[in-house]
């Protein structure tokens, strides 16, 4: 082989190793640019969840602590986790001693059905159990599941999901003409765990199309931080209140014996015997100059 | 004729010396001639919400059962705490001085000489009423002051302690047959259904509520410094501190 031969040879292979460099790296630097965009679009995510935290969470959670008025209170959690979430509807369960979830609000802005809270409206609705008449755990119930094992439960689409019984939903729709899709159920819970309630809420909506959108995880996470601050307001509200009203109920109680026995222990005094009888005689006095 | 007012409670902090400076403040702006003694030697108060101040007491309580003077030489016009037409009032308090204390309580006393100190008050001052600031719990002393009384008012707290207390001193003050004996529930909380109080007490005691005064922020912040019937004229506990002051006045 001739020199020239090689030559072109040797052209021909840094070439291609040129060009496989060339390759690679294009390839290397879309990964990079790829990955670059995942963690830019990371940092933003966890940027929109603090601005949201410090924005909406906080602030409602704080603005919680201050009700002193029960209806008013349950108003304030459903009707803000329902704006956070851009929700149509949203139901508010709280439980019960006979551990049920009693209905003590619904909200359906489409269906312009605002029912407890302060709408003077008391809801109605026979209260979910927790466990049949058997003793099993209700998991059917997508809130009384999530009550039971206090976690969120998110639904994209109620027709197409499994697992649940949304019959009492799909007969709901069915009557008021509307359809329900998407679902979060999350408990509020406090901070020694025990599920004091359940937010449910549907049909979130894109804010440009007002197209029902499934309710995301960065939102999740949103609701189950406001489901702690409600349920903290809630629990303070309820133990302020039980002390409140054992103090409205105050006793009293008067020990008969034990008095009768320090009664005595001063009358049977001579002081006390003379004290007496001088004070009947000033007061025969009195009355004496008086008439 | 002259009436002596005792103020009572069973145990201290009720807000009796409050209490009895109110009122008798209150009397004196309807016009009476008034006068106040602090008999509760241990622990004189009654002085701050007048603004007596130490350096202007020269002869209290303490030097009149010494025998170092007439009580009418222990008394002070305090008049310039109505803040208004009225009075006079006078206030014999008891000696602030730590020393006095001391002596007063190591060497007791004959309690016969306070009723001679509260009948030359009455005469040399020319009173309508006497009102009687006891030294809390059942003492020689507060029996006296039940004794001579004409109207007896019982502060007590909504507590236990207090209900049980009261209950002794309503029986008490019962055989001594005083004529018009009055109950005021002291530092009730606002969250308190005052009316169902009102009831259950006056049903327990068999006698009448003159008043629930509720605990407030004003008084926590006047404290003692003031009287809040005259402070803050427009709030409910002084509305409350009116009406006993007019069943004072009506008995």
């Amino acid at each position: 082989m001739s020199l020239t031969h090689l030559g072109w040879n040797a052209l021909w292979l840094y070439s291609l190793g040129i060009s496989l460099l060339g390759v690679f790296g294009i390839y290397l630097g879309q990964k990079t640019r790829a990955r670059s965009l995942q963690l830019l679009k990371q940092v933003e995510m966890e940027k929109k969840r603090a601005d949201k935290l410090a924005n909406f969470v906080i602030p409602i959670g704080l603005a919680l602590s201050v009700q002193n008025e029960l209806n008013t209170l349950l108003e304030k959690i459903l009707m803000e986790a329902k704006t956070l979430s851009l929700a149509d509807g949203g139901t508010l369960y709280l439980m019960t001693p006979e551990k049920t979830l009693r209905f003590v609000m619904v909200h359906n802005d489409s269906l312009k059905i605002a029912m407890g809270g302060t709408s003077g409206k008391e809801v109605t609705l026979a209260p979910l159990n927790l466990y049949d008449a058997a003793g099993s755990p209700n998991h059917a119930n997508i809130a009384t599941s999530c009550a039971l094992d206090a976690k969120s439960i998110a639904i994209a689409d109620v027709y197409s999901a499994k697992g649940f019984d949304f019959s009492g939903t799909k007969a709901f729709d069915q009557r008021m003409n509307y359809r329900t899709v998407s679902v979060l159920c999350v408990p509020l819970k406090n901070t020694d765990k025990t599920v004091i309630g359940v937010l449910q809420l549907i049909n979130p909506q894109a804010p440009e199309t007002k197209a029902i959108i499934p309710f995301d995880e960065h939102l999740c996470q949103m609701m189950d931080l406001l489901g702690l601050l409600a349920a903290a307001a809630l629990s303070s509200y309820l133990k302020t209140k039980q002390l409140t009203d054992q103090i409205a109920e105050l006793k009293i109680q008067i020990d008969e014996a034990k008095k009768e026995r320090q009664v005595a222990e001063i009358t049977d005094s001579d002081y006390f015997k003379s004290l007496q009888s001088r004070a009947r005689e000033m007061r025969a006095k009195v009355k004496g100059q008086n008439s | 004729m002259a009436k002596i007012v005792s103020i009572h409670s069973f145990r201290g902090g009720t807000g009796k010396s409050n209490t009895t400076a109110n009122l008798s403040c209150l009397v004196a702006l309807a016009g009476k001639r008034v006068a106040v003694v602090d008999t509760d030697v241990q622990s004189p108060g009654i002085h701050m919400p007048f603004g007596l101040t130490e350096e202007r007491v020269e002869f209290a309580l303490n030097h009149f059962i010494w025998g170092e003077c007439p009580i009418e030489k222990a008394a002070y016009d305090v008049s310039d705490a109505l803040k208004g037409p009225g009075g006079p009032i006078y206030l014999v308090p008891s000696s602030m001085k730590i020393s006095d204390i001391g002596r007063i309580l190591k060497e007791g006393y004959d309690v016969r000489i306070l009723n001679d100190g509260f009948q030359a008050l009455i005469e040399k001052l020319d009173l309508d009423y006497l009102f009687i600031d006891t030294h809390p719990g059942v003492n020689e002393e507060t029996l006296l002051s039940i004794a001579i009384s004409d109207t007896l008012v019982l502060i007590l707290r909504p507590d236990q302690q207090d209900f049980q207390g009261t209950a002794v001193t309503v029986e008490l003050a019962k055989k001594l047959d005083v004529p018009q004996m009055l109950l005021v529930i002291n530092k009730a909380l606002p969250s308190m259904n005052f009316d169902t109080l009102r009831e259950k007490a006056q049903k327990i005691y068999d006698v009448p509520v003159a008043a629930v005064l509720p605990l407030t922020t004003e008084m926590v912040q006047l404290a003692s410094s003031g009287m809040i019937s005259l402070a803050y004229p427009e709030l409910e506990v002084s509305k409350e501190l009116r009406k006993v002051a007019a069943q004072i006045l009506a008995s």
